[in-house]
């Protein structure tokens, strides 16, 4: 019986990282360089992204889930901005490095200690967009694939951002080398995953939209 | 030993026996007239709930949460304004679970609070100040003495359709607003000495939950309100 035991012990710590990986990328990428040359193609030829969002939060303590939607905005060079309509209106506006925030019609300020996650991921997609992503020292990479997505696995290399965050993992469209979704993962155990779509690309959007008063 | 020596030592004995005495006596009566004075006189001389108290009137959360309330929470410190959400779950009727998040929902503190315990399993390095989490745990306590409290209080005051009830010991005073007509806790007020220190509004109820609450405390210029938001449906990500 012992024996059996161990067995199915074995089977199911053979079987776990597949199962854990049943979604996401389950082989390493065979062409980085196809990948990356296709990401840089897709950056030039892109000033816009205009995207719906679902962001869920997975939160281990209470065994809960936290779900947002909103649009996202991205214009060329670097201007971001997240209108969250659920569960309640808020908008987060970067501006060349300016960060604005406007919580249900009032204008207020922005707590960049309590948002260094949030920071460092738009950090993440501006750079991705404008195709300088695998230039970072900040992390090092892992390059996956699944039938669907060419991923890339961001591990943080220095020790003050491992404090708030494991890894990040972006996942490209095969098909147009967009972002499809965003999982990161926290030392607590936490995780958030944002998935986008219906984008739009090289829509005309107002230069107003990344200045909130 | 000659019969006066005894005599002698024996007073000696008498007198330092009715010395200790004295002595336990002095300091039992300094003792007492301290605390007596320490207890503000609004808080003196009030009698005991029993026959009046329900356990229910005193609780801000009522038990048997199927699911985490999320608020919205907005936090005012002098003039800046920060909006987060607050995650509040019950593991049972006496342990409750409380998570704290930036609006884009980055875990900034998560913790467990208990009747005899306050635990925080996460927390980001910035909040992880002593100061900050004494205050955050002696805030919850407020919000739950109703749901951790044994005994029964003392009764401060009851007006028609409203009961007020009172926890504490001498300086520290919570005095719990009940309302007969809401059924439910409408007030809360901290006090240290004569002057308030914590005031909880509660302004709505939802579901026998509060739904809209505030948390003050005047002396700090902080001011936390707390709106209940409704849960975006389970949607299946991808």
């Amino acid at each position: 019986m012992k024996q059996y035991r161990h067995r199915l012990l074995y089977i199911i710590l053979a079987i776990a990282p597949v199962l854990a990986y049943a979604q996401e990328p389950v082989k390493p990428m065979a062409d980085t360089v196809a990948f990356k040359t296709g990401l840089e193609k897709f950056s030039k030829a892109t000033n816009s992204i205009q995207s719906d969002f679902i962001q869920e939060k997975k939160l281990k303590m209470l065994n809960d889930k936290v779900t947002s939607k909103g649009l996202l905005y991205f214009k060329k060079e670097n201007k971001l901005r997240w209108e969250y309509s659920e569960p309640f209106s808020y908008i987060i506006a970067l501006n060349n490095g300016k960060v604005m925030l406007k919580d249900e019609g009032k204008v207020s300020s922005y707590d960049a200690n309590a948002n260094k996650l949030f920071l460092e991921l738009n950090d993440i997609l501006i750079t991705c967009i404008n195709g300088n992503i695998f230039q970072s020292k900040k992390f090092s990479f892992r390059f996956m694939e699944s039938e669907k997505y060419n991923a890339a696995e961001l591990t943080p290399v220095n020790s003050a951002m491992k404090n708030f965050i494991n890894k990040i993992i972006l996942y490209f469209d095969k098909t147009d080398f967009t972002v499809a979704k965003v999982e990161m993962f926290e030392p607590s155990q936490n995780s958030t995953t944002i998935l986008f779509r219906n984008k739009k690309l090289n829509a005309d959007i107002p230069e107003k939209y990344f200045i909130l008063n | 030993m000659t019969q006066i020596g005894r005599i002698e030592s024996k007073l000696i004995i008498f007198n330092h026996y009715k010395l200790y005495h004295l002595r336990s006596a002095f300091i039992g009566l300094f003792f007492s007239f301290y605390f007596c004075s320490c207890t503000p006189k609004m808080f003196r001389d009030l009698k005991s709930a029993e026959g009046v108290f329900t356990k229910e009137k005193t609780q801000l959360f009522r038990p048997g949460l199927k699911e985490s309330l999320v608020y919205k929470t907005v936090i005012k410190y002098k003039e800046r304004e920060f909006s987060s959400l607050t995650y509040f779950n019950e593991l049972n009727d006496s342990v409750f679970k409380i998570v704290l998040l930036t609006t884009f929902g980055n875990t900034l503190l998560e913790a467990e609070i208990s009747r005899n315990s306050f635990n925080v399993n996460n927390v980001i390095s910035y909040l992880n100040r002593k100061p900050i989490l004494n205050l955050f745990e002696k805030d919850w306590r407020l919000l739950l003495a109703g749901n951790f409290n044994l005994e029964i209080p003392k009764l401060y005051a009851d007006k028609q359709g409203e009961t007020i009830f009172n926890f504490g010991t001498n300086r520290r005073n919570g005095l719990y607003y009940y309302s007969s007509e809401k059924n439910a806790l409408t007030k809360i007020e901290l006090y240290k000495g004569q002057s308030v220190r914590t005031v909880v509004a509660v302004d709505s109820i939802q579901d026998s939950q509060p739904a809209n609450f505030s948390i003050e405390h005047p002396t700090l210029h902080l001011k936390m309100n707390f709106s209940l938001l409704k849960k975006v449906s389970n949607e299946t990500i991808e």
